[in-house]
């Protein structure tokens, strides 16, 4: 008998009692849609972190003050901190953050204002942060140094207050009002937004950034120290040491001890990736054992099968079929009976990770790997669960199976 | 042309520390185009005769040629093809699958010879019409009635070409008209050159045939030629 016979045929008896069918298949199709909903989702997410964190370039240091300790005037970083870190051994880029708090922007509608989130920075950062300059040009040293009342506007904030994202904004004027008052700045580049996508779904909650020199930024919040500094070190392999020597320096240039905290922008994506996957282990987990299930299904109703239809079997024998044709014909319809399960699973699965993920707002990410190991996997069950009852079927005496009422 | 011989066949089953022997030292041979009944009461050895020449069981002891093959030693997948190629059964149940129409079941020995599917189709359309059912070809067995579904299964014992027929008690639940029926087309197809050996335990359907060997407790006590034979059909002599 050949292949294509016995796959045709078994499609005819597999959905000739279609609601046992569609009953035993219950279970393939919960554990294959659950495991395509969780993965699907959880690559999503994994693609919207690494999204969101590609701003920072891999490898680069985030230094910041512990927030955990009681810091004193003396621990605060200063311009002479940058002084220091430019000078270390195996660091490419510094640039100093300096941000404060209430600061607002005018908006295109002279009543409106929006929340800002002002950084003071140096020119290295742009290097460091992979920004995309659309138009003018990026802070400069000479801007650090004359303390220039210059600004770099994403391309979100340059629509939200001029109304248009092009050259002609170049030069105009942003107004920034923070508790001194209201500070004027003339725009000189605008870079993407490479959050844009997230932030214009909670266009709210997201301040408008804007970048300005940083020596310009202690001068408008009057401060004489910096928030931290990010730090773009020349090789990504040695970042433990590189954080060892950053602390160790800055401890000794103040002389203290674990007030400085550094955050490596790699390793926290790897840490979050890290549970996400934990997470999507864990339930991938629970759905294996809902596949577990619907393969014992599968078994079961097959040796009901075998037994139902013993004189079918005997019949085939006699004109002919082999035992291993009578086998691989049972194996084929819990082969399609699995199948079948996994590919309405794929199809279920897809759905739903289509509705939760509007609901989280995550796109769920449907790889070809998840699509090819679903069916294979649901296939594989209906071999492994096929094979005991395919090995009674075929072992029956054919003068018994005739016999059989 | 000698069809089939057996010799010296014994056939054991154990039944726990019981030993039953079904068949003792049986010696028979059957010539091609004869037409053999198979008598005997119940208990007799006649339906193990009937599954050792059938190629469905193996004899405890003994040679069986057939065709000059012998497929006494045989293993499972061997006795399948001979099954396949060789013989061709008609039972008293009918024994076809319900879920399939009738052209289906006359396909199927030829689906396990890999027949391809066109010659298939013509071979088992002719084979039905030779039975004179081409006009329910698409029927399922439950839409005919017990003759018919009788000459379905003539059409798949056929359908292969076999070398012999064994027919278990065809017109067992049958009525006479249908019995009459069969047994013409079974003298047809004998006519025709046709070896068919039919087990019965009816003396007048087996007066249809041209030989009769009677079965005792594993023996055979009579064998002789039917001498007041009933024609069915016409144009039969």
């Amino acid at each position: 008998m050949n292949i294509f016979e016995c796959i045709k045929s078994s499609f005819r008896n597999v959905f000739s009692n279609k609601m046992r069918t569609i009953l035993t298949m219950l279970g393939i199709i919960i554990g294959i849609s659950s495991v395509i909903l969780i993965v699907s989702i959880g690559n999503g997410s994994q693609a919207a972190i690494e999204e969101e964190f590609e701003s920072f370039s891999a490898g680069s240091l985030n230094i910041s003050m512990s927030t955990s300790n009681d810091i004193e005037t003396r621990d605060m970083l200063t311009m002479e901190d940058y002084d220091i870190l430019k000078n270390i051994e195996g660091v490419s880029y510094v640039s100093p953050q300096c941000s404060g708090s209430n600061t607002y922007i005018k908006l295109l509608d002279p009543k409106e204002t929006k929340s800002a989130s002002v950084s003071g920075v140096t020119s290295d950062l742009q290097y460091i942060d992979n920004v995309n300059l659309l138009y003018g040009r990026y802070i400069s040293n000479n801007d650090v140094d004359m303390r220039t009342n210059v600004a770099v506007i994403t391309d979100t904030t340059a629509i939200n207050v001029f109304g248009k994202c092009s050259e002609d904004v170049i030069g105009q004027q942003i107004s920034l009002k923070t508790w001194k008052g209201t500070t004027k700045f003339y725009v000189v580049g605008i870079i993407e937004n490479t959050n844009a996508s997230t932030e214009t779904e909670y266009s709210d909650e997201y301040p408008e950034s804007i970048t300005i020199p940083v020596s310009t930024a202690m001068r408008l919040y009057g401060v004489d120290f910096v928030t931290g500094f990010t730090v773009l070190t020349e090789s990504t392999d040695n970042s433990d040491f590189m954080k060892n020597i950053i602390i160790s320096v800055l401890e000794k240039e103040h002389g203290n001890e674990d007030k400085y905290y550094i955050q490596d922008s790699s390793e926290m994506v790897e840490s979050i990736n890290s549970i996400l996957s934990y997470v999507t282990l864990f339930i991938s987990f629970v759905a294996g054992i809902s596949l577990l299930v619907g393969g014992i299904g599968v078994m079961n109703i097959m040796m009901v099968t075998v037994t139902e239809r013993t004189r079918e079997i005997g019949i085939r024998k006699s004109i002919g079929a082999k035992n291993k044709d009578i086998r691989i014909q049972f194996i084929s319809e819990a082969v399609i009976l699995t199948g079948t399960g996994g590919l309405l699973g794929l199809f279920f699965g897809y759905i739903g990770a289509l509705i939760v993920g509007n609901i989280v707002n995550i796109e769920p990410v449907m790889s070809i790997t998840s699509i090819i190991a679903a069916v294979g996997i649901s296939m594989a069950i209906g071999i492994i669960f096929g094979v005991t009852p395919a090995n009674k079927a075929a072992k029956l005496d054919p003068i018994e199976a005739l016999r059989y009422e | 042309m000698e069809m089939l011989r057996l010799e010296n066949i014994y056939k054991q089953y154990n039944q726990g520390e019981l030993s039953v022997t079904a068949l003792n030292n049986i010696n028979l041979t059957v010539n091609e185009g004869e037409f053999v009944s198979i008598m005997g009461s119940s208990g007799s050895g006649k339906s193990t005769m009937m599954n050792i020449l059938g190629c469905l069981d193996s004899p405890t002891e003994g040679l069986y040629l057939l065709e000059g093959e012998d497929v006494s030693k045989y293993n499972d997948s061997k006795l399948a093809e001979v099954r396949n190629k060789k013989i061709g059964f008609v039972f008293q149940s009918f024994n076809l699958l319900p879920k399939m129409t009738a052209i289906e079941n006359v396909e199927l020995p030829m689906v396990y010879s890999n027949v391809p599917i066109k010659i298939r189709h013509e071979k088992a359309k002719a084979a039905l019409e030779k039975v004179g059912l081409e006009k329910r070809i698409h029927h399922k067995p439950n839409e005919l009635s017990g003759g018919q579904r009788q000459r379905v299964a003539i059409a798949r014992a056929l359908v292969n070409n076999p070398a012999i027929i064994m027919a278990d008690e065809p017109t067992g639940n049958l009525d006479s008209k249908s019995t009459f029926e069969i047994m013409e087309i079974f003298q047809r197809l004998n006519d025709e050159g046709t070896t068919i050996v039919m087990v019965t335990h009816e003396p007048d359907v087996a007066t249809y045939t041209k030989r009769i060997v009677t079965f005792k407790d594993g023996n055979i006590i009579n064998d002789a030629p039917v001498t007041e034979r009933t024609i069915a059909g016409e144009g039969v002599n």
